[in-house]
């Protein structure tokens, strides 16, 4: 963060852009001072506001409450059945009693603190800033505080499963042991999960190395790979290969999606009108889903620019985009008056089974 | 008009993504939490009971939103309190479907806020939760976590900076 940005946030944060203050002199006047940066946390900070009025529901006694009324239970009963949770489970606290045991007898304690096996999803925040998050019948140890922060070398022994989210430090890399394998990162989050000799991880962002103890094995892991380690053996990795986004169903003229978007959403959109000459130029979207889709279908679009941007109306907020496009040959399959006339998009199916795509999987190769 | 069939992974995926925004709606609407849950869940109940014959002329979204309001409506007519009630509800009549929707993206906005500040460090969190949310005064924080006053405003400004990274490109 830049001593500019920094006043920038002391400004906003101490409310004196809510009550309309000019901007300090030595803010504005700073060659390196960005309006749009400033105006984006002073967005952020008003619409938090929000949150006053804002509540969270329990959406797990909510869901058991509807489904008991709407008795939807046999379903999910036999849902259930596909996958005997219960079995693993207790597979894995064995694991876990006879490992947490061992741990208990072995460990020097008097320098380490050990956190209570998690009943719920657990958040523990390490003494450099670093959080875990334990999933239920996992458990940390790790040396305290002074301890932890003077060592070499960060490292938390995992029994269990739990979500990394490590603080960066490049001059103390940060290592999680389990029993049979390890994890060292710079600064990054990722899962791990341990069950006796079986190990799993996967990285989520940054770069960390899979290691096995007893014979040096290792594995670089980017972001999106997983790992897999059955306690013997090669260690199995599981390259990150990203999914394309399913097809557009439908191909139809700017100027006819926008009055589709009237009708469906009741959203404005403002064409400008130094590029009203492209609407009617042929995009492709998936006019079967929600507004956020079409418009994320639209940005794929190597033909369209489009720009957000929030306007406070009378009643609440409304999403505007601006929206320019140049042709590339395409013609429409869709258009207003079929829309009008009723006639339905293509499913998602039908254009599946068009193009050879597999949901979560992309394209059949030939 | 576009036919769907629900299957119980479909109508919950429907649940998780919008039933906390009916209740948030709702609550907007009558002040009241328990009741917009109560609400929110019979929105729920019925929409399972027509799932074979649903058609939705919008979009899900709003489908639950007008079916919401309807409920709601439906519930203080049963209440007998429908003559204090219907009075308020025939003035918005007209700018029913324009107060739903333009509500509905002022909490959509602030629904991914709330994801976002639930994504901050614990210490963060509760900080910016007291005073965005209590609107506890960064001194009333300072007192009440035994923590400095500049530890507060530090950590709010922590939050921002996290919060631009998270929301950018989603508000």
């Amino acid at each position: 963060m830049s001593r500019l940005e920094d006043k920038i946030l002391d400004f906003i944060v101490a409310g004196r852009s809510v009550q309309s203050e000019p901007l300090d002199k030595d803010i504005l006047n700073d060659p390196a001072f960005d309006q749009d940066l400033f105006d984006e946390y002073k967005q952020i900070w008003d619409l938090s506001d929000g949150l006053r009025d804002y509540k969270q529901a329990n959406l797990d006694e909510a869901w058991q409450a509807i489904a008991l009324e709407a008795a939807i239970e046999e379903e999910e009963k036999d849902e259930a059945k596909q996958v005997p949770l219960w079995r693993r489970l207790s597979i894995a606290a064995s694991f876990l009693i006879l490992i947490g045991s061992a741990l208990y007898f072995f460990w020097p304690r008097e320098d380490y603190i050990t956190t209570p096996i998690a009943e719920v999803n657990t958040q523990v925040e390490l003494p450099d800033g670093s959080v875990a998050e334990l999933q239920p019948g996992s458990s940390i140890r790790f040396l305290k505080e002074t301890k932890f922060l003077e060592d070499t070398a960060r490292v938390v022994f995992l029994t269990g499963e739990a979500e990394f989210n490590v603080e960066p430090d490049p001059g103390k890399p940060f290592r999680v042991e389990t029993e049979l394998t390890s994890i060292d990162v710079l600064g990054t989050m990722f899962r791990y999960k341990v069950e006796g000799r079986y190990s799993e991880a996967e990285n989520k962002e940054g770069l960390v190395e899979f290691g096995v103890k007893a014979d040096g094995q290792k594995q670089i892991m980017n972001e999106g790979d997983v790992v897999k380690y059955p306690g013997e053996g090669k260690i199995e990795f599981i390259e990150w290969k990203p999914v394309p986004p399913p097809p557009p169903t439908n191909n139809i003229r700017l100027i006819d999606l926008i009055q589709v978007f009237g009708e469906k959403y009741y959203e404005t959109l403002i064409m400008e009108p130094s590029v009203y000459r492209a609407s009617g130029i042929v995009v492709k979207v998936n006019l079967n889903g929600d507004l956020e889709s079409i418009l994320q279908d639209l940005q794929q679009n190597e033909n369209v620019q489009i720009e957000y941007g929030l306007y406070r109306g009378r009643t609440g907020y409304r999403q505007l985009s601006s929206i320019s496009a140049t042709d590339i040959g395409l013609s429409a399959d869709y258009t207003y008056e079929n829309f009008l006339a009723g006639k339905r998009f293509k499913t998602q199916e039908e254009i599946n089974q068009e193009t050879g795509y597999v949901e979560g999987e992309g394209y059949k190769e030939e | 008009m576009t036919k769907v069939g629900l299957d119980t992974k479909t109508y919950r995926a429907l649940f998780d993504e919008h039933y906390n925004l009916i209740c948030n709606y709702l609550n907007s609407q009558t002040r009241d939490w328990e009741l917009s849950q109560e609400i929110a869940q019979k929105t729920f109940v019925k929409l399972w009971e027509k799932r074979e014959h649903i058609s939705f002329t919008t979009s899900a979204k709003s489908y639950l939103f007008q079916s919401a309001r309807n409920t709601l409506i439906d519930h203080f007519r049963a209440r007998k309190n429908f003559a204090t009630h219907s009075e308020a509800y025939t003035q918005q009549q007209e700018q029913v479907t324009e107060i739903a929707v333009a509500d509905d993206g002022g909490l959509a906005v602030t629904e991914r806020i709330a994801w976002a500040v639930d994504q901050l460090k614990p210490k963060t969190r509760e900080i910016f939760l007291l005073n965005k949310q209590e609107g506890l005064t960064y001194e009333e924080i300072a007192d009440y976590m035994k923590i400095s006053k500049r530890t507060v405003e530090y950590n709010m400004k922590n939050a921002l900076v996290r919060l631009r990274e998270l929301l950018k490109d989603r508000i």
